[in-house]
């Protein structure tokens, strides 16, 4: 199981733990953090999984696809150098205790 | 208002959307959430994608886990169907004989599929694809079959012959239409997708007629067609459709018209009654005219709206259809309703592998199908949203940037 903090834009945090090989964004969304909304439900379409990464944790992550590239331009919340896509992102032993701040809005 | 509160029919997308943003909201009413399949509320796309290739177990396809239904009091009654509702009395019987009585009732109650009836339709090996139930039957059943003939070509269709031939399954596509998506889909998008399943080997037939299934001891071994042609099969997958599922509002004199009749609030012609997703018609203000969808993008949206008409908003729904479709490798992203367009419009290489398609009705944006092409989809929905129609000229042309017309 990989530990993740996921804090909302008003600092509501919560400790989650999901297995290795699920998505950060299903690890999320199991749960019901509220900062998700997921709608296409990890299908890199609707860019409403929009999460912002833990500096320590993002040269740990798969690089940024074109498909999330390209949906990233077009988030609620403006994109930063750290923005993901939480969907694209597959939870493994590394990340064990990545912290993972949500955006104020995702629609 | 008794303290009833609020039951919901239906657990599928657009109930769990309802159930789930009463609550965000503050509302501190009873929440009842009826469903007549069994366990936890999951997702429908991936029945076709992920799980049908295996790639995920039935644990990733739940949408929230036990405990987030206790945590935000949403009383979940999942494996009971609904019998009867009885609209003046406020009050909805339930299969085990319990009677529920609620201050407003949300009808979410999706569609259910269209089934063939052909000789033969009813033997063992023929299988549809709509709930968990029927994926998991279908996906036990693929380690056995080498050859599959699929009936219908429109998304679920399309997306599971994908996974079979991923699977390396034999695939043959058998469509009664002209073209493939003819429901969705624009002439480019549709030649483009039949390209696609036709490289990785699966064979299309269009505008077939049916005349059977042949049947051995009971199972199914082939597929006749009514000009003579016969294709053998070890499985039939079936996905010729949904209707919407009107039973119990028909039944209780709520007004249907291939689908519950709700205005912009979502209120059925009971006012305490609302219905949303697969199974409403409505007036759609960008397009001025009924409409019924199937996604998963309506379901949520429409569920969130039916939420905020019972908090007391008053706001009509008129969020923009988006839909999309994985196969193989491609994705298949609408944005917009492109019924009645006169001109099509293509922005990248046709030819290619990444383009899209401008649906227009008397120069205005109606739709845009876009593949591979997910900034061109996500900008769409934004112009369809305002009301913005670039030029046929703008659309064309790749240098011209569309984010500058938002
Ligand atoms: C295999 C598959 C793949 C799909 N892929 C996509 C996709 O990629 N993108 C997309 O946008 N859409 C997709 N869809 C469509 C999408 O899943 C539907 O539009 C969506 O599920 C509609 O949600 P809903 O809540 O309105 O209805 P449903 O999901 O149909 O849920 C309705 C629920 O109500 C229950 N019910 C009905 N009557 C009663 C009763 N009287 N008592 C109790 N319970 C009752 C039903 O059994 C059902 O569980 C797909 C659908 C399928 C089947
Ligand atoms: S869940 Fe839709 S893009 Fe990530």
């Amino acid at each position: 199981m990989v530990k993740i903090t996921f804090v909302e834009a008003d600092g509501v945090s919560y400790d989650i733990k999901a297995p290795e090989g699920w998505s950060l964004m299903e690890a999320a969304f199991h749960n019901g953090v509220e900062g998700i909304e997921a709608e296409c439900g990890g299908a890199c379409n609707c860019a409403t999984c929009h999460v912002y990464i833990d500096e320590r944790y993002l040269d740990k992550l798969p690089p940024i696809g074109s498909t999330e590239d390209e949906m990233l331009e077009c988030t609620a919340a403006e994109r930063r150098a750290n923005s993901r896509l939480s969907c694209q992102i597959e939870l493994t032993a590394e990340l064990d205790g990545i912290v993972v701040d949500l955006p104020e809005t995702q629609i | 208002m008794s303290d009833a509160g609020i039951v919901i029919v239906g657990c599928g997308h657009a109930g769990l959307s309802t159930a789930e943003t009463l609550r965000r909201r503050g509302y501190r009413g009873r929440v009842r959430l009826i469903g007549d399949e069994a366990g936890l509320p999951y997702q429908r796309p991936p029945l076709s994608k992920q799980f049908l290739k295996g790639e995920w177990d039935q644990s990733r396809l739940i949408q929230r886990n036990a405990e987030f239904y206790v945590k935000h009091d949403i009383e979940l009654i999942p494996g009971q169907m609904a019998t009867s509702l009885d609209v003046g009395g406020r009050s909805l019987a339930l299969e085990s004989g319990e009677r529920l009585t609620w201050d407003n009732l949300v009808l979410a109650t999706g569609a259910k599929l269209k089934r063939l009836q052909v000789s033969g339709a009813d033997a063992a090996g023929v299988y549809y694809l709509r709930t968990l139930a029927q994926a998991k039957a279908l996906r036990a059943a693929l380690s056995g079959a080498t050859q599959i003939v699929v009936i219908g070509g429109g998304f679920i269709g399309l997306e599971a012959a994908a996974a079979f031939v991923d699977a390396g399954k034999s695939v043959c596509i058998l469509n009664g239409a002209d073209s493939l998506l003819p429901r969705a889909a624009s002439g480019p998008v549709a030649r483009h997708m039949a390209g696609l399943h036709l490289g990785r080997g699966a064979q299309v037939e269009n505008a077939i007629e049916l005349a059977g299934f042949d049947t051995q001891g009971g199972r199914v071994s082939g597929v006749t067609l009514r000009d003579g042609r016969s294709f053998p099969a070890d499985i039939v997958l079936v996905g010729i459709g949904v209707e919407p599922d009107t039973e119990l509002a028909q039944t209780a004199g709520l007004k249907c018209k291939d689908g519950i009749l709700i205005d912009e609030q979502c209120r059925t012609s009971a006012p305490d009654i609302l219905a949303a997703g697969d199974c409403a018609r409505f007036r759609h203000p960008l397009y001025h005219r009924l409409v019924r969808l199937e996604s998963i993008q309506n379901a949520i949206e429409q569920g969130k709206h039916a939420a905020g008409t019972l908090l007391g908003d008053t706001d009509p729904y008129r969020a923009v259809p988006w839909f999309w479709s994985d196969q193989y490798d491609t994705k298949l992203q609408i944005a917009g309703l492109a019924d009645g367009h006169d001109l099509e419009v293509i922005r990248g290489d046709e030819q290619g592998e990444r383009f899209s398609v401008f649906c227009y009705a008397r120069r205005r944006l109606l739709a845009v199908e876009s593949i591979n092409a997910p900034a061109d989809h996500m900008i769409a929905r934004r112009l369809i949203q305002s009301g913005i129609s670039p030029t046929a000229d703008d659309a064309a042309n790749p240098d011209f940037n569309l984010r500058d017309l938002l």
